[in-house]
């Protein structure tokens, strides 16, 4: 038996002429996540539409218990037996504003819960990032298209509660009880640029943590302790983002009903500030003028763009930090 | 020995961890081979060898730690190679909620030469309905559909991780032959990997055997069983006394029972007169090399790296040019 060299068999080139390559375009990485979360995006479009029809419902009650306030001039005399009925109705529409503006505040932990969170710890959990990242398009491009989709989904829901929000804020004001002014923390963080850059950081925390987490659920709940952690300390921020005001009334607190009292107390002749129960059972000293430290109801607008302009940062950090995890990623 | 083929795949002393953080393990260390272009190359290895780890090294999703791992002359996991290398996962990832249709049109979207009749047959193949869900379908139909977006993107090096583990025989043979079809077509090139060789033996010209974190044997198969022979015990005697015209290192253990038949390397110097020597079958070749782990790799010239692929792996035997 002799074994000969081994003989390759060259095949002839059958192959078609080459298609013409077509470029792969963004549009075909919209329509891929598009049709990938259309789900999702059917559900938050549904439940938007949810929720603005409640919002909406909710400050035609607030205008109306309001008109009939003013109509019976229970505004100024609200202890009257006759009053009754529609001081009632004025804390029931509190209330319901209340509530409102609760779930305006959950927005955005829903959108880093179910649209940041899933977007890549799902892939990863399928291991469907496998078969995108061997696709003719750099995976760089492939997590732009998908940011581009849910980010855009993110900033819509962002402005659609934000102007809701803006609109249950714009009917309670000028405020109707002295304790619900739009600088508290409820009502401060359910309107206006605040909410709505709230809502697209969200998403991009519950993306970074489905980066470094891998793992849907897991992702979920760090994505909302994060969130939680971030607003928790923007929140807290927000006094030092516009200049305190100080004034001295002659006659103790005389505030507006929408400013904002940060401390207030006495200045005693040497120009100590101490708060009224620093001034101990001796009473004040001799020549004490009262001071309020405040906000006033004109800088909530500058405060809101200022803390917006804050996380704006944030959010680039976040997907920045996605971005670079992506192109490195080994799976 | 014929002129190289161009290289598809060349790794150079690539070492390769699996697993993340902590619980990192290496499973491939300083590999070197070469996959010439047009070769249909099984890799073969007993489960957990690091085929699958390999496999996705050149398909870019993972980086090898040491060594340099080349694919059609760009390192691998370059921008450039997406369009031109396409990976079928073992585990097929496909979106569920997904359908067929959908995929083969994700397919479109994402690669620039997509030909929708390459994928499509792989699809009739399986009686895969373009409405069915991803997830609704059977494990033999979600390897088609994976093969049929591998197919259809008309890569020039398919990488294909346990592709016919699932298939019925028949279906197994038909899509074997469409994809081989595709090589004989044009320059492609295929990479699978089976730890059953049965399965690939009809299909594969060149093997890649990977055990214990080295290489074993790679090599066109002619090569791979012209260099061996199987000497029953006389044979292997007059060798070991110096009074056969050839030399030989044993691959099974001589001095254990006498075995029937041992297989052996013949070098390639004294080969034509090994010629009487009966050759082994793949299947013996493989599990002889399995069963022996201290032996040292053997690498056909064909497959060892380097430009002219005549750097001598283990210092036997010099390679013709």
């Amino acid at each position: 038996m002799t074994v000969s060299s081994p003989l390759r068999v060259v095949p002839v080139r059958l192959n078609r002429p080459a298609l013409h390559p077509r470029p792969v375009r963004y549009r075909a990485l919209v329509r891929l996540s598009l049709r990938r979360h259309r789900g999702t995006l059917a559900a938050m479009a549904l439940a938007s539409a949810l929720l603005t029809a409640w919002v909406l419902r909710t400050a035609h009650d607030v205008v109306r218990v309001r008109a009939e306030r003013a109509a019976t001039s229970c505004a100024e005399l609200p202890y009257l037996e006759r009053c009754d009925a529609t001081v009632r109705d004025v804390s029931d529409a509190l209330q319901a504003v209340q509530h409102a503006q609760f779930a305006l505040v959950a927005v955005p932990t829903l959108v880093a819960a179910l649209l940041g969170a899933p977007l890549l710890a799902q892939e990863y959990e399928r291991r469907t990032h496998r078969l995108l990242w061997t696709q003719s398009v750099p995976r760089q491009r492939w997590l732009a298209g998908q940011l581009l989709v849910l980010g855009g989904a993110s900033v819509a829901l962002g402005i659609v509660a934000a102007v809701l929000g803006g609109r249950l804020r714009a009917v309670t004001s000028p405020t109707l009880t002295h304790d619900s002014s739009a600088f508290s923390a409820l009502p401060y963080n359910s309107f206006g640029p605040v909410l709505a850059t709230a809502t697209v950081l969200a998403f991009a925390i519950g993306v970074l943590a489905g980066e470094l987490i891998r793992r849907t659920v897991p992702a979920m709940v760090c994505a909302l302790a994060g969130y939680t952690a971030v607003l928790t300390l923007l929140t807290w921020l927000r006094r030092f983002l516009q200049p305190t005001l100080t004034r001295f009334p002659p006659h103790g607190y005389d505030l507006a009903p929408d400013d904002w009292l940060l401390r207030d107390g006495v200045v005693t002749p040497d120009g100590r500030r101490l708060s009224y129960a620093q001034c101990g059972p001796a009473g004040c000293p001799d020549g004490s003028r009262v001071f309020d430290a405040y906000h006033s109801a004109s800088q909530l607008w500058p405060m809101q763009w200022t803390q917006a302009a804050l996380t704006v940062p944030l959010i680039a950090l976040a997907l920045l930090t996605v971005h670079r995890s992506v192109r490195r990623r080994l799976p | 020995m014929t002129a190289h083929a161009p290289t598809a795949v060349q790794a150079e002393g690539v070492g390769l961890r699996a697993g993340r953080g902590g619980r990192r393990r290496d499973l491939l260390a300083d590999c070197a081979f070469r996959v010439p272009r047009g070769a249909v190359c099984g890799i073969v290895g007993p489960n957990g060898a690091g085929k699958s780890l390999l496999l996705s090294a050149a398909a870019g999703l993972v980086r090898p730690h040491s060594g340099r791992l080349t694919v059609l002359g760009q390192p691998a996991g370059a921008d450039a190679l997406l369009a031109d290398v396409a990976y079928v996962d073992q585990h097929r990832p496909l979106y569920p909620r997904m359908r067929a249709a959908e995929l083969l049109a994700m397919g479109r979207d994402l690669n620039p030469r997509w030909d929708h009749d390459r994928a499509a047959e792989l699809l009739e193949l399986g009686r895969i309905p373009l409405d069915s869900r991803a997830g609704s379908l059977s494990g033999g139909q979600r390897s088609l559909l994976a093969l049929a977006l591998a197919r259809g993107k008309r890569p020039r090096l398919l990488l294909l991780d346990e592709p016919l583990s699932d298939l019925d025989p028949l279906v197994r043979r038909a899509a074997l032959g469409l994809l081989l079809g595709d090589v004989a077509e044009g320059q492609g090139t295929v990479l699978l990997s089976s730890h059953v060789l049965g399965d690939l033996e009809e299909a594969i010209d060149h093997l890649l055997l990977i055990d214990g974190g080295r290489i074993r044997l790679a090599g066109e198969l002619s090569e791979l069983l012209a260099a061996h022979r199987l000497l029953d015990r006389l044979g292997l005697l007059e060798c070991q006394a110096g009074l056969a015209p050839w030399r030989v290192h044993p691959v099974d253990p001589v001095d254990e029972e006498p075995r029937h038949l041992t297989l052996v390397r013949v070098e390639q110097e004294t080969r034509t007169e090994a010629a009487e020597a009966e050759l082994p079958r793949l299947e013996e070749l493989v599990v002889s090399y399995l069963r022996s782990p201290s032996v040292a790799g053997w690498l056909a010239p064909g497959m060892r790296p380097g430009r002219y692929g005549d750097a001598d792996q283990n210092g036997t035997g010099t390679v013709a040019a």
